[in-house]
């Protein structure tokens, strides 16, 4: 389900930037930069949990970062995500090299800047690092802690496997600790890989045999919510309402808000602008409309069969229009999987039927 | 007389009556007037809402034809007033006169006594004559001798005025302004609707069109009525309210629109839903008549005159930013 609606987001999100000649193929940044922010958050939170001092606020030294080994494999870490992280760099500049020269002198110092850090990150982690001299556990004395009177005690002598003085007992507060870092641990992973998805789709440039104005999506969604609100409606005068509301929110939703300052027929015409509603079935609905907001004069279920007329007539309009927006398609190099290429009305939204809501 | 007989067959329209009957006057006025759409529909409101006109613009755009073609069509008693700095209230009102045969003082009546008066240049003529006028326009009678001698229903004027010459003018004050319902601009022809006029001026081959009268002073006060059937949502009102109180807060304005403005501009837009034959007002209605009704009832700050911003540019700004109503009511309606 969550591929289906990611699909079909993205989708919509192709189709909206296509209206603009300058924009490329670029997915939606709210929701890459919401996914960015909740690998940022959760990486770092899951850090400061994982690095706590454990013992107290003033302890040398504490958490996983005391071995060895977790060090090492920190640093090479580092060094090969750096690596990675220039070499794309590198590669995303490598075609557009006719910057401007404060753009130019800035991608020089980054690309330059990440280089460096892959390395100098790993080498300061190393050389910063305490490594045991003799290549043993470290001493408990080494920490200088005094005030743990278990550690003085002579007669106790721990478990030769165990490393530690006594049974540790799960408390609430651990369980609580466990669970917190296993939420972390999933939002990190359910984020990055949003991320993942989202900078992945931004490399695939949507095909051209699938293009379909937006706007076209945008009003088969309106008609459809407004004829759900014919059949909700029990009163003719709040369906008609109810109807004009409805689509009304499904414009807003896809894009096409109502100003505040506007009137019906302003909303109206801006969403008929690309010339999609032509005739006078828009103009009676708006009409319709009008009176049953605006009059206090008897409505009955003739103004609800006129509204689900208009509604008919604007939803057989945008189908004969899709179909005729989709008949160049088979004729189309289309070499995507059909996944991506949803057919009209398929997967990318509900698609008008006249007469469907008798 | 077709017109009278009309009149007699009508005597309360409803508001699709007297929309389809104004819908004909204008029709005949059309083949006069060439190409002024909204000014004569503006100016239609006007007599429908029940005001009276002012005619902002330059000379020679068919101020003086506009107003003698309404005269005629709506069939109205027509006098016209060339307003000069030499003009006397007595000669706007009229004067009482010692009648010889009797010994008797006889009140003679001025032009102000008609059905339609066009008052010409009204801003060329000194204060106290224009204030004869407009106290008839605000009361619809005129006091002389001590003795109130009210005017005749419908008692419209419409005054054209010339916003560009300063010299030998008197500027109509704030409070005057205030009295006309609306204030209207014709502007100039498109190309093709000037050669669309002078084409038909030489077709007629006569100076001006002659006009058919189709209704009548009976029937002018019907269509009226017809406007008071017109409703107004609360929610609406609330949004004539809010447009009036914006000019009254607006950066560039200094003294805002009166009380008066907002009932004149509720008034347009029932005018307004007549002529498109329903009754009912909406949004639509209020903003389409907004700038006519408000502009001229606003006084801008004077540093804007540098800036060339006049009041119709402040009262669209005003009209685009004031949230509309809400597309849901407030409280539900039944059918």
């Amino acid at each position: 389900m969550d591929e289906h609606d990611a699909t079909t987001g993205t989708r919509q999100a192709g189709e909206h930037h296509q209206d603009r000649p300058a924009a490329g193929g670029r997915g939606r940044p709210g929701a890459a930069g919401a996914a960015l922010a909740v690998v940022a958050v959760a990486g770092t939170a899951l850090g400061a949990v994982l690095l706590r001092p454990g013992r107290s606020l003033t302890a040398r030294s504490g958490g996983p970062l005391d071995n060895s080994a977790v060090v090492i494999l920190i640093a090479l870490g580092c060094l090969a995500a750096g690596v990675l992280l220039s070499s794309h760099y590198r590669s995303r500049l490598g075609y557009d090299q006719n910057l401007p020269s404060f753009e130019q002198r800035l991608a020089d110092a980054v690309r330059v800047t990440l280089i460096a850090a892959a390395v100098v990150v790993p080498v300061l982690l190393l050389s910063m690092h305490d490594f045991p001299s003799g290549g043993g556990s470290p001493a408990p004395e080494q920490t200088g802690d005094d005030d743990f009177p278990h550690r003085t005690l002579p007669p106790f002598t721990p478990h030769p496997g165990s490393g530690a003085g006594h049974v540790p007992s799960i408390t609430l507060p651990h369980l609580l600790v466990v669970a917190g870092i296993a939420v972390l641990v999933l939002a990190l992973l359910v984020a990055g890989y949003r991320l993942w998805r989202q900078l992945r789709r931004t490399e695939v440039p949507p095909p051209a045999g699938t293009y379909r104005p937006a706007e076209q999506d945008v009003l088969a969604d309106a008609v459809d919510s407004g004829r759900r609100a014919l059949l909700d409606g029990t009163d003719a005068r709040a369906a008609v309402i109810a109807c004009y509301a409805a689509m009304e929110t499904s414009l807003a939703h896809s894009g096409i808000a109502r100003r505040a300052s506007d009137s019906p027929q302003d909303l109206l015409a801006r969403a008929a602008g690309s010339g999609l509603l032509t005739g006078p079935h828009a103009t009676d609905l708006t009409a319709l409309f009008r009176e049953a907001r605006y009059s206090t004069h008897p409505m009955d279920g003739t103004h609800r069969d006129r509204a689900a007329a208009a509604l008919d007539a604007i939803a057989a309009q945008l189908a004969e229009r899709a179909a005729a927006a989709d008949d160049p398609q088979p004729a189309a190099d289309d070499p995507q999987p059909p996944s991506d290429t949803p057919p009209a009305g398929g997967t990318g939204g509900p698609q008008p039927r006249a007469g469907a809501h008798r | 007389m077709t017109s009278q007989h009309r009149t007699d067959d009508h005597d309360a329209l409803t508001p699709r009556q007297a929309g389809e009957r104004a819908a004909e006057v204008l029709a005949e006025i059309r083949t006069a007037v060439v190409g002024k759409p909204r000014p004569l529909d503006m100016v239609m409101l006007g007599i429908l809402a029940g005001g009276h006109v002012l005619i902002e613009d330059l000379p020679g755009l068919g101020k003086t034809l506009l107003a003698r073609s309404f005269a005629t069509t709506l069939g109205l008693d027509f006098r016209r007033i060339q307003f000069t700095p030499d003009l006397l209230p007595s000669d706007v009102t009229g004067a009482p006169f010692y009648d010889q045969r009797t010994a008797e003082m006889v009140f003679r009546p001025g032009p102000v006594f008609t059905h339609l008066l066009l008052a010409d240049e009204i801003n060329r003529t000194p204060p106290k004559t224009q204030a004869s006028l407009l106290e008839a326009m605000a009361e619809s009678q005129v006091s002389i001798d001590g003795s109130t001698r009210p005017l005749p229903d419908p008692f419209v004027v419409i005054a054209t005025a010339n916003p560009i010459e300063y010299e030998g003018t008197y500027s109509l004050p704030e409070a005057q302004l205030d009295r006309f319902l609306l204030r209207v601009r014709m502007g100039y022809l498109t190309a093709s609707e000037e050669t669309g006029m002078l084409r038909a001026r030489i077709a007629r081959a006569a100076p001006e069109a002659v006009l058919r009268t189709l209704s009548g002073p009976k029937e002018v006060l019907a269509m009226r009525a017809a406007v008071e059937q017109v409703e107004v949502e609360d929610d609406l009102l609330d949004y004539v309210v809010a447009l009036v109180g914006a000019t009254r807060t607006h950066q560039h304005v200094q003294v805002g629109a009166s009380p008066r403005g907002g009932l004149a501009l509720v008034q347009l837009a029932r005018a307004r839903a007549v002529l498109d034959l329903r009754d009912y007002a909406t949004p639509e209605d209020v903003k389409d008549v907004a700038v006519a009704a408000l502009a001229h009832r606003i006084t801008l700050k004077p540093e804007l005159w540098v800036r060339q911003i006049d009041a119709d540019d402040v009262v669209g700004e005003i009209v685009q930013s004031v949230a509309a109503p809400q597309t849901l009511p407030r409280s539900p309606v039944a059918s």
